[in-house]
């Protein structure tokens, strides 16, 4: 009887000896992504106003967006509200901006115009499709009504961001 | 497809990029293709449709990769809407990669080059006879002949060279066992021995052996037969000459 207890101890120990932890990996890649394509640039046509429209001596951002699974994301563009730096301005900022679908990768993206959700400064596209499309983000300020804007550098950050559905 | 893309053989297309703005109505129907036809046989080679059913006009961009071809099979291209809508600031680029050895006689620099133009000499039976002046590759065949020329004469050369050893080497067997005194004198003992040194020493130089000088007394034999030398008037006038240069040249350290 002492012979078999201690067989079944030397068997226990070996089981516990041969545990191994055994970790799986893995890498998630990105599947939609974001970049700048071209910078936006405030004209200043008026001496209270900074705008990107063309006709005012602006260019308008344009940002495009890469999605490789069709159906799993919605970017969010949020124009400006405020100046990132700026002279010191003791007067109120009037803004205005919006965000359009520019050029398309595929032809249905073209839909995404007419689909999109806009409140305060922020417009959502659903990206029901894989592939790249182009947004065209438009701003203008106009400070104190009708006031001069100090002299100095402006500038202001459009926010783009890809969210998961 | 010519006019689009460089005639070069080994020129092959990967990418086929579009853009262009349609304008139509959105409640309007209308389709945009892009085609290319196969210019080796029937049907397109590269076909791409859009469909703008329903949909607001826009600007499209796009790329298609295709599994790399030859360009002399892209034919004829063509975009074209079918339905209510039109196009306007239409691009459509190749995207195409270029083999500059896929013809090897095209590049000196080509790894197949010789053999290449080894087998253009051989199929225009040109080897041994001069092609034509304006023969594109009259330069080539110029070259080759040299360097034909020079192979021969370097093997002619060496296989001269070798032949003169083997001809030396006879040589000096054959003195080796030559024997003066004719048959006779090979049985005699002594000669073998003599025989048998001179096998053993086929290198060294017989010629200074064999050399003997014969013994007695050697008388002088030069004769003076004027009774006063004369002393040689030009030879001291140069020596008073270099006398007075030293001295000059050594006057300029000397101060």
């Amino acid at each position: 009887m002492i012979k078999r207890l201690a067989a079944i101890a030397l068997l226990m120990s070996a089981t516990s000896a041969m545990a191994v932890d055994s970790p799986i990996n893995g890498v998630v890649e990105p599947k939609c992504s974001i970049w700048t394509e071209t910078n936006g640039v405030y004209g200043h046509p008026l001496p209270y106003k900074l705008s990107t429209e063309a006709s005012d001596g602006g260019v308008h951002a344009s940002i495009r967006v890469d999605v490789a699974q069709a159906d799993y994301y919605k970017t969010k563009f949020t124009h400006p509200n405020s100046f990132s730096s700026s002279p010191t301005l003791t007067d109120a900022i009037a803004w205005t901006g919006s965000t359009i679908v520019g050029q398309v990768g595929v032809a249905g993206m073209s839909a995404y115009e007419a689909a999109k959700v806009t409140y305060n400064n922020v417009t959502e596209f659903n990206m029901t499709l894989a592939g790249s499309t182009w947004f065209t983000v438009k701003s203008q300020a106009s400070y104190g009504s009708t006031k001069a804007l100090p002299a100095g550098n402006y500038t202001a950050m459009i926010v783009a961001e890809c969210i998961a559905k | 497809m010519t006019k689009v893309l460089p005639p070069d053989a080994g020129l092959e297309v990967q990418g086929i990029f579009h853009k262009y703005t349609i304008t139509k109505d959105t409640n309007a129907d209308a389709t945009v293709s892009i085609v290319n036809k196969n210019a080796n046989g029937s049907g397109n080679i590269y076909e791409r449709h859009d469909n703008w059913d329903q949909l607001p006009s826009n600007t499209k961009i796009g790329f298609d990769v295709v599994t790399p071809s030859l360009g002399t099979r892209w034919g004829d291209g063509s975009i074209d809407v079918t339905g209510e809508a039109t196009l306007s600031d239409i691009i459509v680029a190749y995207n195409y990669r270029f083999d500059p050895c896929f013809i090897p006689l095209s590049d000196p620099s080509c790894p197949d080059y010789e053999s290449a133009l080894y087998q253009y000499l051989l199929d225009n039976d040109l080897i041994n006879n001069e092609p034509d002046i304006n023969d594109p590759f009259y330069d080539e065949w110029v070259q080759y002949q040299l360097e034909r020329k020079a192979e021969e004469q370097e093997e002619e050369q060496a296989e001269k060279e070798k032949q003169e050893e083997e001809e030396q080497e006879d040589l000096k067997m054959e003195r080796a066992l030559s024997v003066a005194g004719a048959a006779e004198q090979i049985a005699n003992p002594m000669q073998q021995l003599a025989m048998m040194q001179q096998l053993a020493s086929t290198g060294t130089l017989d010629g200074y052996y064999s050399a003997t000088i014969e013994g007695g007394t050697y008388e002088d034999t030069v004769e003076l037969k004027d009774t006063e030398i004369k002393d040689n008037t030009r030879a001291l006038r140069n020596l008073a000459q270099d006398k007075l240069h030293r001295t000059i040249v050594r006057s300029q350290y000397d101060k």
